[in-house]
């Protein structure tokens, strides 16, 4: 079992704006995965962006540079599976 | 016998062979609803969506993808922007050009609506001049809405000098492309238009059954739909973001595979080349045509006035007759009638029998144009 804050994960609005997202990541080079968004941490759009701990401040950068709306949130040993 | 089809303007058929394989491939492969779920495929039918929208927003110089929404036809781009933005009691002005696509959702909303319909004249070519709208502007001007080619006559439009005019007044203008994109240049990051609709199965040579309206920011029209989008799932109130807010329920997404990969194409090859050859075929056409006697043509002959659509007559012979004929002994397939535009018909004289329509796109070989006019010949 992973500490609190090991991985983030990234919710958005629309798919649009994740996709978008991942494209961004992809081509930075961030390494990110796709995954559902826990049910306690958004209802809105179903597809969020887990990344890892250490490189979620490059994320940040990367995607305010692609003007994607979104927020991090920490994932916590019990969201995590 | 060899088909020759010259109704492009309906609908282009031969795709490029990339376009069936993009469907094959969604279809067998992939198969998930995009934007539902963050399975693999559900996400691998993301990107394609979200490919295609890159592409269509690139090829039309549009910096921002969500401004870009699909729809299933030009027709369901054109009744969202004119349901969305007429205000009750106000003008709406158009040109008498204008598809059923645009004049039957406006004469619905003027009933439902009280709407005071303005139209601006087309001179003989079927060209509406901009002098034209001036002076049919108003402080009660709420919209105004033309075709950037007549899909009767071919004639491209002077959209550019309305969209300055429709700016310095601040009325929002709409422009039915379906005739247009894919056909002609169309770059957004510099035409004065706010609103675009257009058809993906024609000039775009994407599949039958999309389509898709570009909004300008700042431009908020009320959506035609609302439903589920994938987003907001706790929310029952419609999305307020693009493209979300106007793209409820399951897209054709193997259509929009296919869009996709034909926008892609486009890219590549470059409208203005695809555009030159058809420009070629299209000069000879003309020369062909206005060679016949019994022959006569509407419309602007100039490949630099027309889209590619060539509308015409033969003396003394019935329309439908001529259409038939052109089928049954040469294989040729053209549109006959009056494309859906009584009001072009009327401004030029050939309704209630119409034309015959001859559109062609891309494909269309040197060949195609003279075996239509040598089988007009022998008529
Ligand atoms: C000028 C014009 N507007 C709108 C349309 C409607 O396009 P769609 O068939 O994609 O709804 C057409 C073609 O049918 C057209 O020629």
């Amino acid at each position: 079992m992973a500490g609190e804050g090991e991985e983030w994960i990234v919710v958005f609005e629309s798919t649009h704006a994740a996709l978008a997202a991942e494209r961004a990541a992809r081509r930075a080079g961030v390494p990110v995965r796709m995954s559902p968004v826990p049910r306690r941490i958004s209802t809105d759009c179903n597809t969020g962006m887990r990344v890892p701990r250490e490189h979620r401040h490059g994320l940040e950068l990367v995607l305010r540079g692609a003007n994607v709306e979104c927020r991090f949130v920490p994932l916590d040993p019990e969201t995590r599976h | 016998m060899n088909i020759v089809y010259l109704d492009h303007a309906a609908t282009s058929r031969t795709k490029p062979e990339c376009v069936y394989r993009a469907m094959d491939r969604f279809m067998r492969e992939i198969g998930a609803s995009p934007g539902r779920s963050a399975h693999a495929p559900g996400l691998a039918a993301g990107r394609v969506v979200a490919d295609t929208r890159r592409a269509a927003a690139a090829l039309f110089g549009v910096a921002d993808p969500a401004r870009v929404v699909f729809t299933l036809n030009c027709t369901q781009a054109l009744n969202l922007a004119l349901r969305g933005l007429a205000r009750p009691g106000s003008d709406v002005v158009t040109t008498s050009v204008e598809h059923n696509s645009v004049m039957r959702p406006l004469t619905a909303l003027a009933r439902e609506r009280g709407l005071n319909l303005v139209f601006a004249a087309a001179d003989e070519e079927g060209m509406t001049r901009p002098g034209e709208l001036a002076k049919r502007l108003t402080g009660r001007t709420s919209l105004i809405v033309m075709t950037h080619a007549s899909n009767v006559t071919g004639a491209i439009q002077p959209i550019d000098e309305w969209g300055h005019l429709a700016r310095e007044r601040g009325v929002p203008f709409l422009v039915d492309a379906a005739q247009t994109a894919g056909c002609l240049p169309i770059d957004l990051s510099r035409l004065p238009v706010d609103l675009l609709a257009f058809s993906g199965h024609k000039g775009l040579l994407g599949p039958q059954g999309t389509g898709g309206l570009f909004i300008r920011e700042g431009f908020d029209p009320e959506p035609l739909m609302h439903g589920g989008t994938g987003s907001a799932s706790s929310e029952i109130a419609q999305p307020a973001w693009l493209p979300d807010r106007y793209e409820s329920g399951t897209p054709n997404t193997p259509g929009l595979a296919g869009l996709g990969a034909a926008i892609g194409f486009l890219l590549e090859r470059g409208v203005a080349s695809v555009r030159e050859r058809v420009c070629a075929v299209g000069e000879a056409l003309a020369a062909g045509l206005a060679g016949l006697p019994r022959v006569r043509l509407y419309g602007p002959r100039g490949m630099d006035a027309n889209v590619g659509i060539f509308a015409f007559t033969v003396d003394g012979a019935d329309p439908a007759e001529v259409a038939s004929a052109l089928e049954t002994r040469h294989g040729i397939m053209t549109r006959v009638g009056l494309q859906c535009a009584p009001c072009a018909h009327r401004a030029m004289g050939t309704f209630p029998s119409g034309t015959i329509r001859a559109g062609i796109g891309y494909g269309t070989t040197m060949a195609d144009a003279e075996t239509l006019v040598n089988a007009l010949r022998v008529l």
